[in-house]
């Protein structure tokens, strides 16, 4: 035994990587008797899987809903966000998503060779439907993305309205560029720039991890970035809460004006009640809002105008256009190298001529398109002026409709609501008599956006 | 503490603003690496002069676009399938079409002097085996092959005509009213058959001087001898990165045999027409990737459809190596040096 180790086991190691080099480069195949494998395709999702999770997508919904309006339990939103993160994030690694969905249904109005599948277009409507009717409880607690940003919410700080206003308008943008590109089958920016898929598939390259995790950074302190300033099915959502038949209230029966719930959304959703305007500025107010309806169209022409501008950027998302720019630079011998596409291109004997034309007319198709992203951008910018002149009489603290996500961290800082849980006897005992009702002057200061 | 968090949010805003750029979604920028897998060859495209023993002779331009297949037929005459044509050459290089064929033809044998029918022209057709007449005429079209079937060569014999399926994996044998008389090589473990190994489309058969069958087994690297019933008499034939040796996954592409028995064989991948003797001992080359005008580079693209040199080859009653080069669509004629 001893023999074995001292001289045959050396001997051995020594030889091996001798007998690695001196052999084949590659080690011969050993084919005999191999049996040819029959080609087997791998078996799609199970069919129960869609249902499942459009079963899972109502009840969500319908608990979100009611937990939100009905049973207002920030506990059980809590629960119920913890539960989706898990089921829509992590277990079916953010798709199907109502966010992505956006640019299949996109895509499938403008192609009809394009299979929608009914699971995707459900996705799509059914959180509308919910939020047509009950506000936006598919931020509240179901979107995975929203789910995430609202357990990570911890110390948020407020940031201030010039900045949230500018910032909000990102959303539109991003929403009439990502329909764009997809109606164009030009990509799925939505699903590409996902920071969070990342992190629910446990995977994704270094760059996409470290912009996820600036996500969550900014997170921590700020309340929902990508929902409030990024989201563009969060932009959807916003206008058709704006009519929602019901919506999340602050409090349960009448505001009584005590300022305890006023700081404590994260989001800024959270609007002080209005005072009376003088006559001299009601009537400037006017003044303004029909300037910005004349100018209005003038906004749109000139964004338009912009947006040709776009051509060259857009159409180079698109991957025909990235091929003929790769076979140009090869045929002008400024590639180093090729790629496999354009390997492939060559492959086709398809004449590259064909190909440059193909481009130019894709290319001088999005500088229409581009215009009309343009024009759309413009659309949001006159909008959103508008909707900042007209003046809107409040009452009482609300939750903006188009901004409230129905987290319902609000409710337990409102007084009614502690009396309505039996937690105190009598509204006194949280607000003291001279700070409820507040006087229109001490409210001034706080209205003026 | 207003001040950390503010400069906390702006370097992620920074940081996350650079990871977006940096994002490669429709993976232009690539991973660092190189582009595709590639083996460093230098050695084995690079043969030593002392080892090649032919020198190229001549050449004869094809006026084809497409090349499939050479063949010698009586008289030394040189025939090209290809563009649904057989194309003759005659000894001045001038060439003339001889026959059409229904589809794209991918092997072509022609009946020799002690064939039952010399002259006959046998193409490989789709799955079937155009028959023609010396004069041009079709004379058959022989059916009954599989749906799998893919002809890649095809060889005659005195009283037999031999075709090489690269689908069903056999060599079909054909009596000459066409009628399948026998299979060859089919995978037999009562008869300890291992079968053909072909991982791509690449089989050739050839008969030897005294009427014996041999078959390339690519797979395996090396060439069977086949008696007329099925039997495997013999083999040779190594792996292996050397000169004498067959490379790859699959080689050679293509075999001929010269009038006095000695073997000479064409590989793809590395291309290499070498010669062995009766015995299959490797006795010199006859090309390098140089000769053949393959571009001598120290990689090899593992990709399929960039291995396009493979070079058919024929022998005529000379000895002379005919070899069909595909990518300059010329017939290479190489001759020994020391009869030269």
């Amino acid at each position: 035994m001893m023999w074995f180790f001292r001289y045959l086991l050396p001997w051995i190691l020594a030889m091996a990587p001798a007998a690695l080099t001196a052999g084949e480069l590659i080690p011969t195949p050993e084919f005999s008797g191999h049996a040819i494998p029959t080609t087997e395709f791998p078996e799609g999702p199970a069919d129960w899987r869609p249902i499942l999770d459009t079963a899972a997508l109502v009840v969500a919904l319908s608990l979100a809903s009611y937990f939100a309006l009905v049973n207002r339990s920030r506990r059980n939103l809590l629960l119920l966000t913890v539960g989706s993160l898990c089921w829509f994030g992590f277990w079916r690694g953010g798709c199907v998503c109502s966010i992505g969905a956006i640019q299949n249904v996109s895509l499938a109005a403008v192609d009809p060779t394009y299979a929608i599948p009914v699971t995707i277009i459900l996705f799509f409507l059914l959180p509308l439907v919910f939020t047509l009717f009950f506000g936006r409880t598919f931020c509240a607690a179901v979107c995975p993305l929203g789910a995430f940003q609202e357990l990570i919410c911890v110390r948020s700080i407020r940031v201030p309205r010039w900045l949230d206003h500018c910032l909000g308008l990102i959303p539109y943008i991003y929403l009439g560029a990502a329909v764009l590109l997809a109606a164009t089958g030009t990509a799925f920016v939505i699903c590409r720039y996902d920071p969070f898929v990342a992190f629910f598939r446990l995977s994704g390259s270094a760059n996409m991890l470290l912009f996820g995790g600036c996500f969550v950074l900014v997170g921590l302190f700020i309340g929902r970035p990508y929902c409030r300033y990024l989201c563009p099915y969060g932009a959807i959502l916003g206008l058709v809460s704006s009519v929602s038949k019901w919506h999340v209230r602050i409090t349960p029966t009448d505001c009584i004006q005590c300022r305890l719930c006023e700081n404590t959304c994260p989001y800024g959703a959270i609007q002080p009640p209005t005072i009376d305007q003088s006559p001299a500025d009601r009537e400037s107010g006017k003044r303004r809002f029909v300037a910005l309806l004349v100018l209005f169209p003038l906004f749109l022409v000139f964004f338009a105008w912009l947006g040709t501008f776009l051509k060259v950027p857009l159409s180079r998302l698109h991957p025909e256009v990235r091929l003929a720019e790769q076979i140009r630079e090869e045929e002008l011998g400024i590639a180093e190298k090729t790629t496999d596409a354009s390997d492939a291109f060559r492959n086709t004997d398809r004449p590259v001529m064909d190909l440059y034309k193909s481009a130019i007319a894709r290319q001088n198709h999005f500088g229409r398109l581009g215009g009309w992203l343009g024009a759309w951008v413009g659309f949001v910018f006159g909008c959103k002026w508008i909707h900042l002149s007209l003046r809107r009489r409040r009452t009482d603290y609300r939750a903006e409709r188009s901004n409230c996500v129905a987290c319902g961290r609000c409710y337990r800082y409102c007084p009614n609501e502690q009396l309505r849980l039996g937690f105190i006897q009598d509204i006194s005992e949280l607000v003291p008599e001279e700070n409820g009702n507040l006087k229109n002057e001490d409210r001034r200061s706080k209205t003026k956006d | 503490m207003s001040s950390c968090i503010g400069a906390t949010l702006f370097a992620a805003v920074v940081v996350g603003t650079y990871a977006l750029y940096r994002l490669d979604p429709w993976a232009n920028r690539g991973n660092d690496s190189p582009t595709r897998s590639a083996l460093d060859l230098q050695d084995q495209f690079s043969i030593q002069p002392q080892l090649i023993h032919y020198l190229q002779t001549s050449e004869i331009p094809i006026p084809l676009d497409v090349v499939r297949a050479i063949a010698v037929g009586l008289e030394d005459r040189i025939y090209v399938a290809g563009d649904r044509t057989v194309y003759r050459f005659g000894s001045d290089g001038a060439g003339e079409v001889v026959l059409h064929t229904d589809g794209e033809p991918t092997c072509l044998a022609i009946g020799f002097n002690r064939h039952v029918a010399p002259g006959t022209f046998y193409v490989g057709v789709g799955k079937a085996i155009e028959v023609f007449l010396p004069n041009g005429e079709p004379l058959a079209v022989w059916h009954g092959l599989s749906d799998k079937t893919v002809l890649t060569s095809i060889a005659v014999s005195e009283n037999d005509i031999y075709a090489a399926d690269a689908g069903e994996r056999v060599v079909i044998r054909f009596n000459p009213q066409g009628e399948i008389a026998g299979q060859i090589g089919r995978t037999d473990p009562d008869r300890e058959m291992p079968g053909f190994i072909l991982p791509s489309a690449y089989f050739d058969v050839a008969i030897g001087p005294d009427g014996e069958l041999y078959a390339v087994n690519p797979g395996a690297r090396r060439i069977e001898e086949y008696t007329s019933d099925g039997m495997l008499e013999g083999f040779w034939g190594k792996a292996g990165t050397a000169v004498d040796a067959f490379f790859g996954c699959c080689n050679p592409a293509h075999m001929a045999i010269l009038p006095d028995g000695r073997f000479v064989t064409s590989e793809k991948g590395i291309p290499r027409i070498k010669v062995y003797n009766g015995f299959g001992e490797f006795e010199c080359v006859v090309a390098g990737p140089s000769e053949l005008g393959v571009r001598d580079s120290a990689t090899v693209d593992a990709r399929l459809e960039k291995n396009t040199q493979v070079f058919d080859i024929a022998i005529d009653s000379q000895g002379r190596i005919l070899v069909l080069d595909p990518n300059t669509k010329r017939i290479r004629i190489f001759e020994s040096r020391q009869e030269k």
